[in-house]
């Protein structure tokens, strides 16, 4: 209640200038009406008073006229002035002056002496009718002169000289009276006006108060000032009632209007979250890039950007067996739709590379699912290869999809078409499959049309040439550096465009396995059991990249196994996480290798049991076993404590290579 | 990487074994085929012809198998050892535990 | 005062016991206040030293005269007022001594008016012209000459001796404008010229400013200045024109007391000079002479051990009264007029004028 008084006081404050400039106007119209006023009763007093002045002065100076013609005819000055004297005791009579036949004055009122400019007047003035002048005198200001004649001033002249002193006064005093009154109006004039101003500048400062609260409103439900507003609109049948009742219904059209927008902008932002999520679970679907996996001979860089929320590009690489497959795709259409058929058709393809079957066989058996499921009439256009890691053999089928680029050093060459037709829709669709061998280092550019036909600002197409002319002049000497170059080169190219469609880049490099993996290797292990799987294959990359026989590649695998496992199982005494270094030599025809782990001091040799041969089945030991096979599938062994690690090297003649 | 698949021949349970037998894959054979003893069957036979690799790992599956039918009155058979896996059971001596054919 | 009262307890017990007979009972109206009160005070106190002396030798209450005296303050409206309550209210068979030509003057109308009750007005302290002509004379006995009559030999003596440029001071009322007119035909007859007259308003006390008076006098520089005021108005017109510097001659008609004058005339002031070439005429004789009338006054102020009633106004109260007692008894007898004499201050005295070739021109 208190905030509300202060508010309303604020907005007093703020219409205080109106009513002051009211106030001060109403003010000044009863001030120029009270002057006004003034001068109006002041002009009337002044006629009527100068009409009674001039009445009475007459009367007076005819009746001293008629009674002094007798007496002057007696030459009886006391009497004479005796009369004058009588009539100066009427109000208004300043002086009497008696002239006789000569114009002598012998009589008169003043004192001490007749003023020179009034002898002046009279000097040789005859007059045989009454006449009336005005005169200033010192000491008696403006004088209204009535001058008769007695017996037509055969005996001479009566003046009566009429102060208009009293009329003055009489004015003052009407002025004296008239302003208290019109201060007394007035004042009770402002105190009604400032009610009534109250009454209709209250309404003014509720309606701005409401107003500015209206400003800062949420409008979820009515302001509390609204039943106030709304007495109001009922309370002035006027322009203030009827702005009440407009800022009134504002309000309820506001809210619904936000009430509506609220509604469906959760509904929207719901939508939008959904689709979040689907970019996520897309996204998600898509697989990590390999780049750092060490023993690739295939190295993958990806890139995906959907145009909006989800998109119909995918993109994907599976390894299986000696294989990778690497496949782009792209549904017509956008959007949600696309985005499912997106992951129905990346779903079907992972399936079907999971059983190592060749390109044209899984495009044909996606196709056909895909038809199956296909009511919208969505199709999709895919490339599809598979890169053997060893041969580099890479077997390919392009159903409908913008041909890719291999770069090969300082070459772009496009990747022949196989005349396939876009998955999704037509039945039984036979796709033709392609080989070619790769080269050492080169890079295959899988891409989608939004980086081919994406737009700059003017409209034009990035296009293919400018695409394999990109690819041509990379220094990339990675995936991922090729990919940061060709991507560089789009947004140069599209320059804060808009981005038109999804973009996706898939790159994939492969490397001649015996380039990579020399006869010097060093691998890297940690303590943990999983790590066995590893290494079986780090052995078998070895064994084929230096042409090892199978059984020497058993045989390996067997004693590493052996020795590792056993160093994992037995070695540590902490739960810490170790490194234990496997190097591989190849020195006079034997195989040298060398184990390093910082496990506590262990000889495998020694401190491992001997295996007793004569021994029952029942008497036979679990361990021990390992050791054993590792003594008799090696040519030398050795142990040796060197600092804080535990070194064991082993020799095996290569004999015959493969 | 080992499948292990059973049938029976007969009152033997035949258990077809594929893959490599050896750190991680052993304790699931190692499940599969104590279980299947613990559930009756005393007469087993393996056929080891799709195995390629056994490590002691895989001996000790051998050796704790053949301890647990030995005492129901049959040994443990084995079928069709690649050689270069029998070579790791020649070196251990442990062929003449098992009867291998 | 006590005498009064005993002699209106005397009336009133001889109303109840004998109606038939009654005193004669005469009315006065006085200035007994104001600028001019101690004039009825002296007059009315010499007129009542004779009216006691009367009452007190007569033995029938018939030949008793009761004098009521009213106090106008020299204000003709009140005298009119007075006048109408001794007519009306006191039935008085006589009216005597009032002070004043504007007070007499407004008050003879009622004369006229109750012409049946032959009601006169005896011995006014007055030498107002007005009472002596037509139409009012025949109401009015006078012992006094007129201030004509005074004016006239004033003016007479002064252009003797050459003074002939007068100057006039006057009360701006019916008294002041008869001596005025006086002054005026008095200058024509004697050939002397009225060069300048300032009138004062009556009632105006020595204290007050008479510069604007003494100033047109003293620009017109006349030979003498003639006086027709009350003692206070003359002496603050004498102070104003001594302190001014003039040493003229001012002479002033006997309205002026001689004695009531030299009160608001210090002698210290001014070297003297506020006493210096004063001349007052005088139209009642001296009551320090040794005929009957004066011995017989002077008796009585020391009788009724009133000293301050030694003073000519009190005489000439004394002799109207005299007068009046005379006609009373016998009314057809003549009566006496005084002659004019001037007085003028001199060795710390008013002494009469016996030579006039001092202020000789």
């Amino acid at each position: 209640m208190e905030a509300r008084e202060r508010v309303v006081k604020m907005g007093a404050l703020k219409h205080h200038s109106i009513v002051r400039r009211i106030l001060t106007l109403v003010v000044s119209m009863v001030i120029l009406i009270a002057l006004v006023n003034s001068a109006v009763i002041n002009t009337m007093i002044y006629r009527q008073l100068l009409t009674e002045y001039k009445s009475k002065g007459i009367a007076i100076s005819q009746s001293i006229a008629d009674s002094a013609s007798d007496i002057l005819l007696f030459r009886d000055p006391a009497t004479i002035q005796s009369l004058l004297d009588q009539h100066l005791t009427i109000n208004g009579v300043a002086y009497l002056v008696l002239e006789d036949a000569e114009n002598n004055i012998v009589a008169h009122t003043f004192v001490p002496q007749v003023p020179q400019a009034l002898r002046t007047i009279y000097a040789g003035k005859r007059t045989t009718t009454a006449t009336t002048a005005f005169h200033r005198l010192p000491g008696l200001g403006n004088v209204y002169e009535i001058s008769q004649p007695i017996l037509f001033g055969e005996i001479g002249i009566i003046h009566v000289g009429m102060s208009l002193k009293p009329i003055h006064h009489s004015m003052l005093k009407v002025v004296a009276i008239l302003i208290p009154i019109l201060l007394v109006v007035l004042i009770t004039a402002l105190f009604v006006f400032r009610s009534r101003l109250r009454f209709v500048t209250r309404p003014l400062v509720e309606l701005a108060d409401y107003t500015k609260h209206l400003a800062g409103h949420n409008f979820e439900q009515s302001l509390p000032e609204q039943g106030a507003i709304r007495a109001i609109a009922a309370e002035h049948n006027d322009e203030v009632g009827r702005l009440s009742e407009t800022i009134v219904s504002l309000e309820d059209a506001i809210m619904t209007y936000i009430g509506d927008l609220k509604r469906t902008t959760a509904a929207k932002q719901k939508i939008e979250s959904e689709l979040m999520i689907a970019r996520q679970i897309q996204l998600g679907m898509l697989p990590k890039s390999t780049d750092n996996t060490a023993f690739e001979t295939v190295k993958i860089a990806s890139y995906l950007e959907p145009a909006r929320e989800v998109g119909g590009d995918f993109f994907d690489f599976i390894n299986v067996g000696e294989d990778v497959y690497i496949v782009a795709g792209d549904v017509s259409g956008k959007g949600v739709s696309a985005a499912i058929f997106m992951a129905t058709t990346m779903m079907l393809i992972k399936a079907k590379a999971q059983e190592h079957i060749p390109p044209q066989e899984l495009m044909v058996s996606v196709n056909n699912q895909l038809i199956a499921l296909n009511e919208n009439m969505l199709f999709v256009t895919v490339f599809c290869g598979k890169i053997n890691r060893y041969t580099g053999i890479f077997s390919y089928v392009n159903a409908g999809h913008p041909a890719p680029f291999i770069k090969r050093k300082n070459e772009a060459l496009e990747i022949p078409l196989t005349g396939g037709m876009a998955l999704g829709v037509d039945y039984h669709h036979y796709y033709q499959q392609r080989e070619l061998q790769l080269e050492n280092n080169d890079t295959i550019c899988l891409y989608t049309d939004g980086i081919s036909e994406a737009m700059d600002v003017a409209q034009n197409q990035y296009t293919e040439a400018r695409l394999a002319q990109c690819i041509g002049q990379s220094k990339a000497v990675s995936a991922h550096e090729l990919m940061d170059d060709i991507l560089q080169d789009v947004r140069i190219f599209s320059d804060g465009a808009d981005q038109s469609d999804d973009i996706t880049v898939l790159l994939a490099s492969w490397c001649h396995a015996s380039a990579s993996v020399s006869s010097e290797l060093g691998v890297h292990f940690t303590n943990d059991l999983s790590e066995i799987a590893k290494l079986h294959q780090v052995v078998d990359i070895y064994s084929q990249a230096n042409g090892l026989t199978k059984t020497l590649q058993h045989n390996l695998k067997l004693v590493l196994e052996e020795l590792i496992a056993n160093t994992i199982s037995y070695g540590y005494r902490d739960h810490e996480i170790h490194d234990i270094k496997v190097f591989f030599t190849v020195v006079n025809n034997a195989l040298n290798m060398r184990i390093e782990d910082d496990g506590i001091p262990f000889n495998p040799l020694e401190d491992a049991p001997e295996v007793d041969h004569s021994l029952s089945l029942e008497d036979m030991p679990v361990g021990g076993l390992g050791i054993h096979i590792v003594k008799n599938f090696v040519d030398t062994i050795h142990y040796e404590r060197q600092d804080h690690l535990n070194v064991v090297e082993f020799t095996k003649s290569l004999g015959e290579t493969a | 990487m080992i499948n292990v698949e059973f049938s029976k021949e007969g009152d033997s349970l035949i258990a077809t074994v594929s893959g490599q037998i050896d750190t991680l894959t052993a304790p699931e054979l190692q499940n599969r085929l104590v279980s299947a003893i613990e559930q009756g069957e005393n007469k087993v036979v393996m056929d080891v012809a799709d195995v390629n690799y056994v490590s002691s790992a895989g001996l000790r599956v051998f050796l704790i198998i053949q301890k647990k039918l030995k005492p129901l009155g049959h040994g443990l058979e084995i079928r069709n050892m690649r050689d270069d896996v029998k070579q790791v059971f020649d070196v251990t001596g442990f062929t003449g535990l098992f009867l291998f054919s | 005062m006590l005498r009064t009262k005993i002699a209106f307890m005397i009336c009133v017990f001889t109303l109840v016991n004998t109606p038939v007979f009654c005193q004669t009972h005469i009315g006065a109206s006085a200035a007994l206040t104001g600028a001019s009160g101690v004039l009825g005070q002296y007059y009315i106190g010499g007129a009542k030293l004779a009216f006691d002396a009367h009452n007190a030798r007569v033995k029938l209450p018939t030949e008793r005269i009761e004098l009521t005296v009213y106090d106008d303050a020299y204000n003709p409206e009140k005298t009119l007022e007075n006048t109408q309550k001794l007519i009306h209210h006191d039935n008085v068979d006589a009216l005597f001594g009032y002070v004043g030509t504007p007070t007499v003057v407004r008050m003879l109308p009622l004369l006229k008016l109750h012409e049946k009750k032959n009601l006169k007005l005896y011995f006014p302290f007055t030498g107002a012209n007005t009472l002596r002509i037509a139409p009012y004379d025949s109401f009015i006995v006078n012992q006094r000459v007129s201030y004509h009559q005074e004016i006239d030999a004033m003016v007479k003596e002064l252009v003797k001796i050459g003074r002939k440029r007068i100057a006039i001071l006057y009360q701006s009322d019916a008294f002041g404008r008869d001596g005025w007119f006086g002054a005026h035909d008095a200058a024509k007859k004697w050939g002397a010229d009225i060069v300048v007259d300032v009138a004062y308003a009556r009632g105006m006390r020595a204290s007050a400013n008479f510069t604007p008076q003494a100033t047109p006098v003293l620009q017109a520089a006349p030979d003498a200045v003639i006086c027709i005021g009350s003692y206070e108005a003359v002496a603050g017109f004498i102070t104003a024109m001594r302190t001014a510097g003039s040493d003229t001659l001012i002479a002033s008609i006997s309205f002026v007391n001689p004695k009531a004058l030299l009160d608001f005339l210090p002698q210290k002031e001014l070297d003297g000079r506020l006493r210096k070439n004063l001349l007052i005429s005088q139209v009642v004789p001296d009551f320090k002479e040794k005929d009957r009338a004066a011995i017989a006054f002077r008796a009585l102020v020391s009788k009724a051990e009133a000293p301050e009633l030694l003073n000519e106004v009190a005489y000439e109260g004394y002799l109207a009264a005299t007068q009046f007692i005379r006609l009373n008894a016998s009314p057809h007898q003549s009566i006496k007029t005084h002659e004019v004499n001037f007085i003028t201050y001199k060795d710390w005295v008013w002494k009469p004028v016996k030579e006039w070739s001092k202020w000789a021109l």
